[in-house]
C-alpha cells in the first residue's frame, strides 16, 4: 500500500502531458458526457512536479477518488457499500456533497485504500479500458498497478511508429479492427524446413522436416497505436531451447493480404515479412483458424528463407488473460522447433494434415543467396 | 433515461424530519459532517419507496439522486442521503420541494400528529 500513501500524502508525481477524461452525469439528462481536460505540466521533455507536497488531497485528488467510486460502481457493479458500511455516506462523497473539510480529509483516506482493496479482484478488467487504467494509476501509482499484474501503457507519448505505419500504409481503423477480432492469439506456424542448406532449392526435393514456430498476434490495448503488435517466436535446427529468436513488428491489413512486418529483436536486425491471405469482411466477427501465406524470414544462420506458411490457431488462446496466457504462450514455446513432418499430425487438426503437406510441399524452401545459373552478358 | 420509473412515487410519500427520531438522530449525525445551512425545514423519504423499474437495489440506493433531479428539475446538490433503522432515506429541504411543486404536509399537522405545540427547526434538534 506504499502508493496509496504516496497519493495520500501528495507524493510528486513526474509527467508530462496529463490527459484526464472525467466522465460527469448531466444534471437532467441521464446519458455519459466527456469532459476533456488537459493540463500541460512540462515541455520538450522536462519532467516537473505536477502534484504539491501538502499533506492535504487537493480537489483533484478528491475528484480522482469521486471518478474512480463512481467508475467502480457503474462500470465494473461494485456498489459503494462494498467500499464503505456507511454507504450513505461514500454516496454523498461520491456524488460531490458539500463535506466539511475536516472530514474531507479523512474520508479521503478511507475511500482510497477501501477503494484499493475492492478494486484488485477486479483489476484485469482495466487492462483494456484506458479511462480506468488512467483513474487507479492517478489514485494508486504505476508500482501498484505492476504489482497487481496490470502493464500500463504511457499514451500520451509522441505517435509511435505503430502510428506512423498505419498512417503512411493508409489503414483505416476498421481493418485494424478487424484483423484484432478475426485474428488476435497464438498460432502454430509450420513451414518445411530449410535443413540449413544453401544450394539451389530443387522443385523435386521431397518434404521431410517442419519447422514449427509460434506467432503471437497481441491486442491493440496493450500498445500505442492502432495495428496490432506480433512477436513470432522461431527456433532453428540446431538451435538450443534458450536460443529462440523473437521477431517482432506490425500486423498490416492491406486489402486482400494481411501482412506482418518486423524485424529481429538483437543487435542485428535484419528485416522479416510475411504475407497471408486475407479476406476483409466487415461483418464477419468469428475468429479465422487457419491462415496460407509466404514468408520471407531467417533461418539458423540468419540467412534469409523464403518459403510457404500455413498456420493454425490455438483455440481460446485470445479469451485468456494474464498468467492463464502467459502459461499457455509458455507451454508452446517449449514446442517450437524442428520435428518430422509425421510430428505434424499431432499439432494440427488430423482433416488438415494432407492438405498441409502438400502445400508446404509445392516449392522447397529459398535460403540465401545465388548466383544465376545462365549465361551472364553483363560479364562478356 | 433508459429505465422508467412512476413519477407519482416521487411526488408522494415526503414525511418531515421530525416526524422520525431515527431519521432525525442519523440526520444531526449527517449534519456534522456535511455543509447543511441551519434553521431549514427538511423532510425525507425512504429510498425503497420510490419507483424505478430495471434496477437492483444497489444501483437504484447509488443512481436514484438522478432521477429525483431529472423529475423535480433540482440540483442534485440538494439531494441527500441518510441512513436510518428503516433503511437509507432521500432528505431534501422544504424550500426545494415546494420549488419543484412537491405537496406537503402543513407543517401545523406535523406536530398536532404528535402533540407538539411548538415547531421546531432541524437545527433546534441537535443535542447539546
Amino acid at each position: 500500500m506504499t502508493a496509496l500513501i504516496a497519493v495520500a500524502s501528495g507524493q510528486k508525481k513526474n509527467v508530462n502531458i496529463l490527459e484526464v477524461q472525467f466522465f460527469a452525469r448531466a444534471k437532467t439528462v441521464r446519458a455519459i458526457i466527456v469532459t476533456k481536460l488537459q493540463f500541460w505540466v512540462g515541455a520538450m521533455g522536462e519532467l516537473v512536479q505536477f502534484r504539491a507536497k501538502s499533506q492535504v488531497p487537493t480537489a483533484v485528488d478528491h475528484l480522482a477518488l469521486r471518478s474512480l467510486l463512481r467508475y467502480m460502481s457503474l462500470i465494473l457493479k461494485i456498489p459503494y457499500k462494498s467500499i464503505s458500511d456507511n454507504d450513505s455516506q461514500i454516496k454523498n462523497y461520491a456524488n460531490n456533497k458539500s463535506i466539511k473539510d475536516r472530514k474531507l480529509q479523512l474520508l479521503f483516506k478511507e475511500y482510497s485504500q477501501a477503494a484499493a482493496e475492492a478494486l484488485v479482484p477486479h483489476i484485469q478488467k482495466l487492462q483494456s479500458d484506458e479511462y480506468g487504467l488512467f483513474l487507479a494509476k492517478y489514485m494508486f501509482g504505476e508500482e501498484w498497478l505492476g504489482q497487481n499484474g496490470v502493464h500500463v501503457v504511457d499514451r500520451s507519448r509522441p505517435p509511435a511508429l505503430n502510428d506512423a505505419l498505419m498512417h503512411w500504409l493508409e489503414v483505416e481503423d476498421t481493418e485494424a479492427v478487424q484483423v484484432e477480432q478475426r485474428y488476435r492469439g497464438l498460432w502454430r506456424v509450420m513451414r518445411a524446413s530449410s535443413a540449413g542448406r544453401r544450394q539451389p532449392p530443387t522443385p523435386e526435393a521431397e518434404l521431410k522436416d517442419i519447422n514449427y514456430s509460434l506467432l503471437n498476434i497481441r491486442p491493440r490495448d496493450l500498445s500505442p497505436g492502432g495495428l496490432c503488435e506480433f512477436r513470432w517466436y522461431y527456433r532453428g535446427r540446431f538451435s538450443e531451447r534458450d536460443e529462440t529468436r523473437v521477431f517482432s513488428g506490425f500486423a498490416v491489413p492491406n486489402i486482400d493480404r494481411l501482412e506482418f512486418f518486423g524485424r529481429l529483436q538483437n543487435r542485428h536486425r535484419p528485416l522479416i515479412l510475411m504475407s497471408w491471405r486475407f479476406t476483409p469482411n466487415a461483418e464477419s466477427i468469428e475468429h479465422t483458424e487457419v491462415a496460407n501465406g509466404i514468408s520471407l524470414s531467417l533461418n539458423s544462420d540468419t540467412a534469409p528463407v523464403a518459403a510457404h506458411i500455413r498456420a493454425f490457431f490455438i483455440p481460446t488462446s485470445d479469451q485468456r488473460e494474464g498468467e492463464a496466457f502467459d502459461q499457455l504462450l509458455d507451454t508452446e514455446r517449449k514446442r517450437i522447433g524442428v520435428h518430422p513432418k509425421e510430428a505434424l499430425k499431432n499439432e494440427i487438426p488430423p482433416e488438415d494434415y494432407e492438405r498441409t503437406i502438400a502445400y508446404l510441399s509445392q516449392h522447397e524452401p529459398m535460403v540465401g543467396f545465388h548466383p544465376s545459373q545462365g549465361h551472364n552478358p553483363m560479364h562478356d | 433515461m433508459t429505465d422508467s420509473y412512476e413519477p407519482s412515487s416521487f411526488r408522494e410519500g415526503w414525511q418531515a424530519v421530525g416526524l422520525s427520531r431515527d431519521v432525525t438522530l442519523n440526520f444531526q449525525l449527517c449534519m456534522d459532517d456535511l455543509e447543511i445551512p441551519l434553521d431549514v425545514v427538511y423532510y425525507f423519504k425512504p429510498i425503497a419507496t420510490f419507483q424505478i423499474f430495471g434496477l437492483s437495489a444497489d444501483d437504484k440506493f447509488e443512481d436514484i439522486d438522478e432521477y429525483i433531479a431529472e423529475e423535480f428539475g433540482c440540483d442534485p446538490d440538494e439531494i441527500l442521503t441518510v441512513s436510518s433503522e428503516r433503511g437509507p432515506v432521500i432528505v431534501m429541504s422544504e424550500a426545494a420541494l415546494r420549488r419543484c411543486g412537491v405537496k406537503l404536509p402543513r407543517w401545523p399537522e406535523r406536530y398536532q400528529a404528535t402533540k407538539k405545540t411548538k415547531v421546531r427547526t432541524v437545527a433546534s434538534l441537535r443535542p447539546n
